[in-house]
């Protein structure tokens, strides 16, 4: 007979088999390769870089806005140019623009953006209100929030007249804003 | 006792030592076997939603690389690639059974987690199926939204420019979201780089991580694979649809040009009519974020909550309520959603507008170039968007039209939907010129006859930009072109004597030496080849010969006097070559040369036998 030996209890949990070993060894340094090949990739995205206030672009000259009946907003196009990964490429925004008094300055007028601040669609005037087709938010002749869920008015945009080709011109400066909240906060990137 | 048996008793003793050896030697006193799981609990309807999502994955597999052989990834041409190939009816049901199977993928993934809830089957044994069902419908969400973007249409652009606002308000990283998924101010080519990436890489091989789970989860008790009845069905339903119902495609992507049909898709619609009803700010934030907050934590933690089958279900009814108010409540959220908007004729029941679309037209008509260009790059983009608004023309009158003019009306539309798709499919330049002018006369026939006005048809020339002159080319200093002593003993070449009897012969001897001297002077182009002065003085002898020859000018000068005057005026032109300097002095001297030359030939009395002009010399 072999020398016999007490046995010792059975251990509380199962022991760690070798398969169970090998599964966590993998799944360790597995997810420890993932996550840093995740982290890699994601450090390697170019982040979108600080783009500089866009310049004051003409929009019209001050004598063809005498025909701008006050309180009647009048749509505008204006085409920018817009960093968007590796290449420069050309953006039409509208705006409203709405005359506020007579006179010829920038403050007889105002200029706002036709992002709806609620979630970022485009915003379409009546001529006496502007209304947001997606989500029916509506803004007073003056850009302020009337109905629907859009947390502030539209957003002003900068207005200078300057002279252009000998002539003045009103002149405004594109600038878009961080959506959905009731703070104007200005986006830049 | 046999000695049989003994021996065997024997043996039986020696291995049970050996036995007992060995698990002495590990340390225990019995076999460890590896506990087997419990058996998840059977039930009759698992196996053919997991079939069927096996099934809808295979589909949107394959149809999905069908896609990605034509699919052009840039914001510009994704619609136009698409549309290209949804030409071919082929094509166009490939499409659509991968729009249809990824609708069908999301219910399926919405009706799994349901009747696990419903049964309790999220419960142990069965938590890592309800895990992976969880998984499956979130990757099935993000297949859907990556997706939606790639063709980068009216609709996939504005809903994702809404998703991205909507993925910037998310608590503590919304911003860093944002940025990351759109890589700059608004969606675009770096948006859809990373959206193809994770569509079409990172999404599918998560969902490879699932499917052998899967596979297991679509197996009856002792069955082989999935439910091939359910398989060949799930097949035969997405194909059937796709044949009926098309995958929509619309106008090219533009962030400046509004889009009032924008709305989610159809299990969005609660979540969309609970944004419009609260207001922005916080309120917004939580009807975006809680409730997946929410659903994420019952996925992740109702396996511990209720821990096993086999206890009493304390918090079953209470979840089969809740999941059934959440399922009721979705569908009449979404009801009165769509509801909402026929009744405002809002989203997809917007109502189209003349103005609009022939705004809308006429930018197309703008981005097809003015007439007198080359058609631009992106003509094939303009033209499919003109080809698809010419058609909602058809039947949308204006105000005040006639009865009698409305199949005119009709007809017209239908031409200009034809005009603008030859112009998408005709290579020759020549032809698609003439097809947009075509179609610019069709626009300006309808408004001659029904708005009583004349069009302006060509876009604006953009204004010619300012350029600074070149620099004036650095010329050489001047040099005499012939050498005077060289020029003193030189005798002409010998003339063969078949030119000799020809005028036209020696005249072309005398072109061919006034060239080489030209070239030598660098008023000619080509290289100098020869002595300048042995090529004027060849010169000088061919126009001292054919000059001479009026008889045989073949008629050309009746008059004697007359060809005898721009002989002399010849010979004196070409003496003056003898003091000529490089330059411009000597492209005045070659000037006069070549005025008697024209002028003689131009002069005659009868047509010339051949064009001849003195600045073919120049090349």
């Amino acid at each position: 007979m072999p020398p016999s030996r007490t046995p010792t209890p059975p251990p509380a949990s199962a022991p760690e088999t070798p398969a169970r070993r090998d599964f966590l060894r993998v799944a360790v340094h597995g997810g420890v390769l993932l996550g840093a090949a995740g982290a890699g990739c994601l450090a390697a995205l170019p982040r979108a870089t600080e783009e500089p206030p866009d310049d004051l672009l003409p929009l019209a000259e001050i004598a063809a806005l005498a025909k701008l009946e006050p309180g009647t907003p009048q749509r505008f196009e204006i085409t920018l140019a817009r960093r968007d990964g590796w290449r420069v490429v050309q953006r039409t925004r509208r705006l409203f623009l709405l005359r506020r008094s007579g006179g010829d300055t920038a403050a007889a007028f105002a200029a706002f953006s036709s992002v709806c601040p609620h979630a970022g669609c485009e915003v379409e005037t009546t001529g006496k209100e502007y209304i947001c087709p997606c989500h029916q938010a509506k803004f007073d002749a003056n850009g302020e929030a009337a109905a629907g869920p859009a947390p502030r008015g539209l957003d002003p945009l900068e207005l200078a007249v300057q002279p252009r080709d000998g002539k003045p011109w009103l002149h405004v400066r594109w600038q878009e804003f961080v959506t959905g909240i009731a703070q104007r906060v200005p986006r830049t990137t | 006792m046999s000695d049989a048996s003994q021996s065997s008793s024997q043996i039986q003793q020696e291995l049970l030592a050996e036995v007992q050896a060995e698990l002495a030697r590990r340390n225990t006193s019995q076999v460890a076997r590896k506990p087997e799981p419990p058996p998840v609990a059977p039930d009759a309807i698992s196996p053919l939603v997991a079939s069927a999502l096996l099934t809808c994955l295979a589909l949107l597999a394959g149809t999905g690389i069908g896609l990605a052989l034509v699919y052009a990834p840039s914001p510009d041409d994704a619609a136009a690639s698409l549309d290209w190939m949804q030409r071919s009816g082929v094509g166009a049901w490939v499409r659509a059974m991968h729009w249809h199977g990824a609708n069908l993928m999301v219910a399926l993934c919405g009706a799994y987690l349901f009747w696990l809830v419903w049964r309790g089957l999220y419960r142990r044994p069965g938590q890592v199926r309800w895990w992976r069902c969880g998984a499956l419908g979130a990757l099935a969400l993000a297949f859907y939204m990556t997706g939606q973007f790639l063709p980068c249409d009216q609709n996939a652009l504005h809903g994702t420019v809404i998703r991205l606002g909507y993925l910037a308000e998310a608590p503590l990283a919304g911003p860093w979201l944002r940025e990351m998924a759109a890589g700059g101010s608004e969606p675009g080519f770096a948006a859809l780089a990373r959206f193809l990436a994770l569509h079409v890489i990172v999404l599918p091989a998560a969902t490879l991580l699932l499917l052998r789970g899967l596979w297991g989860d679509a197996r009856y008790a002792g069955g082989a694979g999935p439910v091939i009845g359910v398989a060949a069905t799930v097949v035969a339903l997405v194909a059937l649809a796709a044949l009926f119902v098309g995958a929509p495609l619309g106008l090219a992507g533009n962030p400046g040009e509004p889009f009032p049909q924008a709305r989610p898709e159809w299990f969005g619609l609660a979540l969309f009519l609970l944004v419009k009803a609260v207001p922005g700010g916080t309120a917004q934030q939580a009807v975006l974020f809680v409730p997946p907050a929410l659903a994420l934590a019952a996925l992740g933690g109702l396996p511990f909550v209720e821990t096993a089958a086999a206890q009493p279900a304390r918090l079953h009814k209470p979840l089969r309520v809740a999941a059934l108010v959440c399922l009721v409540a979705g569908l009449m959220l979404s009801l009165v959603a769509v509801w909402e908007d026929h009744k405002q004729k809002a989203g997809w029941f917007t109502q189209p507008e003349l103005d609009k679309l022939m705004a809308q037209i006429g930018r197309r008509n703008e981005a097809l170039g003015h007439s007198t260009h080359p058609l631009p790059a992106n003509a094939h983009a303009a033209a499919r968007d003109a080809r698809l608004l010419s058609a909602r023309l058809r039947g949308l009158y204006v105000a005040d039209i006639e009865e009698s003019q409305k199949a005119q009306w009709d007809q017209w539309a239908t031409d200009m939907e034809s005009l603008a798709d030859r112009i998408i499919t005709t290579t020759a330049e020549t032809e698609r010129r003439k097809l947009r002018a075509q179609l610019r006369q069709v626009c300006a026939d309808c408004h001659k006859l029904h708005a009583d006005e004349e069009i302006a048809l060509e876009p604006k020339l953009p204004a010619p930009v300012a350029r600074r002159p070149d620099p004036p080319p650095e010329t050489p200093p001047a040099r005499p072109l012939l050498d005077p002593a060289r020029l003193a003993g030189l005798a002409p070449l010998a003339i063969e004597a078949r030119d000799l009897r020809s005028t036209r012969r020696l005249m072309n001897r005398a072109k061919f030496r006034l060239r080489d001297l030209m070239r030598a002077a660098g008023e000619s182009e080509g290289e100098p080849e020869g002595s300048p002065e042995q090529h004027f003085v060849d010169l000088r002898e061919a126009v001292r010969l054919f000059g001479a020859k009026w008889d045989d000018n073949q008629g050309t000068h009746a008059d004697k006097a007359a060809w005898d005057r721009y002989m002399r005026d010849l010979g004196a032109a070409l003496d003056g070559l003898r003091d000529a300097k490089t330059g411009p002095d000597a492209r005045a001297r070659f000037a006069a040369v070549g005025k008697v030359c024209d002028d003689c030939h131009n002069a005659g009395d009868w047509a010339e036998p051949f064009e001849w002009q003195f600045s073919d010399l120049k090349r």
